[in-house]
């Protein structure tokens, strides 16, 4: 098998997330002599970039982004041993919660597994986040991002909270504030003083990446 | 039991009768818009800062078809227990953790080996214990049963959703066996309804829509959701049930699934997810819509006369003259960022503005989220 073809079997498998044949695939293409980042941009990364472009275009749904994008990070755990000092860009630390009042997790998960593929750090605080837990973890973490996530009205009114605590903290300033969920709007969140709003968090990964590029 | 108004004392309004509600999901009717909110307001859990203003409001203008809840079974018990999803012993991932570090998600999810030891006869919807929540005798009503998560909804309280969209493609046969359990228990539910009820429907929640699409591709839809909905609508109306379904969200390459397979009444068609005039547009006459005004702008934020204009519009959408084809309700839980004023202006525009198109036709009211963006002031 060439190592093109090496690659496209690869792409194929994370596309249809086939988790337990990833690690052996990289393993052995490792060893068939291709280095550790052409699998990366190749093989992984590929896949994700088909997955999020069907995303964009209607044809994939939730189940493909995430089946994609565990895939792909089981793919980089062999493979991160292997990449040199430096090769894989890190591209910083996000922290993610779903706001007080809150169960909704999906949109937080998906964007959690969409991040940690394009090379963010992420520490995850888990649904209903009281305001000042999030304060607590951007003065421990001292992440570039900050994503919360709201599916109801009665929850999204604690994205203010959350931003006026770390006004009031001092942390607001460096921070990019991201705001996303069913109900929550462009409008609105520019209401609440967020930086970044997007539909959905194929989108909001797209945006980050290109901003911390 | 033919329809009774003095048994409505308070009531505002000349309710529909059994016949008549019947007739309008069929579209055979030739009476104004139906209301039905019951499903997504249980009254006996209102917002307490509100409680006697909404059971004054409902006394006032009381459902059309009302729908009383089967007792939901608890999540987890001990083995012997006959109405619990799941009677594995200490099976409960809470079990001995600080909640307050818990998602819904993987952390509580179960695990399929824990599954696979669930008990295959429970719950079982005979159970002594398990009753119709606030019954009341026949008063001449349309009415229902309420049965909560179908089929996706009751997967992810198994898996927990992320896990679940993932099972559609690494357990597919999981997923399919847990699937039919479901549908034995639901027929039970639907055979006790009949036996011993004599009610007219059932009603489903399944949210299987988010704000922009579906949650997953039709093709998961054909292969999992589809074959099981039509295997419970078929045996609803094999005995005499209509079937009634929520889903919130974008569901529009389903609706055509769903009436091949003969559902009868869907809710809520949401806005911002759907456009609704191009709904009514394909699908016209096909399907009785259970039309909800929606609960994200215009509802909570907007102006009670922001209300009526929306009623105006969905009952302008949706109305079949001389065939009827709508009942109407909001589109989920009037949550308390909802004002009170905007909910009694829901319930009077509702039955007024119903009551006028009877007599003289629909109108070309336009929705006010085509004028102004409502959102919070605060």
């Amino acid at each position: 098998m060439s190592h093109q073809e090496i690659l496209a079997n690869i792409q194929e498998k994370v596309i249809k997330g086939k988790i337990k044949e990833i690690e052996q695939l990289c393993v052995s293409a490792l060893e068939e002599g291709l280095s550790a980042m052409e699998i990366l941009e190749g093989g992984l990364l590929m896949a994700m970039q088909r997955v999020a472009e069907a995303w964009k275009n209607g044809t994939a749904f939730i189940p493909e982004v995430l089946i994609t994008a565990r895939a792909m990070n089981i793919g980089l755990s062999v493979l991160e041993p292997q990449l040199a000092k430096g090769e894989r860009k890190n591209r910083g630390k996000v922290v993610v919660g779903t706001v007080l009042d809150d169960l909704h997790d999906i949109g937080k998960n998906l964007i959690s597994l969409m991040l940690k593929s394009r090379g963010f750090e992420i520490v995850d605080l888990g649904v209903n986040v009281k305001p000042e837990k999030f304060v607590d973890a951007i003065k421990e973490h001292k992440p570039q991002v900050l994503c919360m996530s709201a599916l109801l009205t009665t929850s999204m009114i604690h994205f203010r909270e959350v931003i006026s605590a770390l006004e009031q903290a001092g942390l607001r300033e460096d921070l990019v504030v991201c705001v996303g969920g069913a109900p929550v709007t462009q409008a609105y969140a520019n209401q609440v003083k967020a930086d970044v709003y997007t539909p959905d968090a194929v989108s909001l990964a797209d945006h980050l990446e290109a901003r911390f590029a | 039991m033919p329809l009774d108004q003095s048994k409505f004392p308070k009531a505002k309004k000349n309710l529909l009768s059994r016949e008549e509600v019947k007739a309008l999901i069929k579209g055979k009717g030739n009476t104004r818009p139906a209301q039905c909110i019951t499903p997504v307001l249980y009254l006996p859990s209102e917002q307490p800062f509100r409680q006697k203003d909404m059971e004054l409001i409902i006394e006032e203008y009381p459902d059309d078809a009302v729908f009383f809840e089967y007792t939901r079974p608890k999540n987890f018990g001990k083995p012997g227990d006959r109405y619990v999803w799941c009677d594995v012993a200490n099976a409960d991932p809470l079990l001995h953790k600080n909640e307050d570090e818990i998602g819904i998600d993987e952390k509580t999810a179960l695990e399929w080996e824990v599954i696979e030891q669930i008990s295959p006869d429970v719950p079982d919807p005979y159970f002594p214990e398990c009753l119709v929540q606030d019954y009341f005798e026949d008063d001449g009503r349309y009415r229902g049963i309420f049965w909560t998560r179908l089929s996706f909804e009751r997967l992810w309280h198994f898996r927990g959703m992320t896990n679940t969209l993932m099972d559609f493609y690494t357990n597919p046969d999981e997923v399919k066996a847990l699937l039919l359990k479901l549908r034995n228990i639901i027929f039970k539910v639907i055979d006790r309804s009949v036996d011993e009820y004599h009610f007219d429907a059932i009603a489903f929640t399944d949210d299987i829509g988010m704000q922009d699409r579906p949650f997953f591709s039709e093709d998961i839809f054909l292969e999992f959701i589809k074959p099981h909905y039509k295997e419970v609508i078929d045996y609803a109306h094999s005995k005499g049930m209509d079937v009634w379904l929520h889903t919130c969200g974008n569901i529009e390459p389903f609706i055509p699934h769903m009436i091949e397979i003969g559902l009868d009444v869907l809710h809520p068609i949401q806005k911002y997810s759907m456009d609704e005039e191009k709904i009514i547009e394909q699908y016209r006459d096909q399907i009785c819509f259970w039309a909800g005004m929606e609960v994200q702008r215009i509802l909570p934020f907007g102006t009670p006369e922001d209300v009526c204009q929306e009623m105006r519009f969905l009952i302008d959408t949706f109305y079949l003259p001389n065939k009827g084809r709508l009942v109407l309700s909001s589109g989920n839980r009037f949550r308390h960022d909802i004002p009170t004023e905007n909910i009694r202006a829901f319930f009077e525009e509702l039955y007024a503005y119903g009551s006028y198109v009877e007599k003289h036709g629909v109108g070309k009211h336009e929705s006010p989220s085509k004028g102004h963006t409502v959102l919070p002031d605060r």
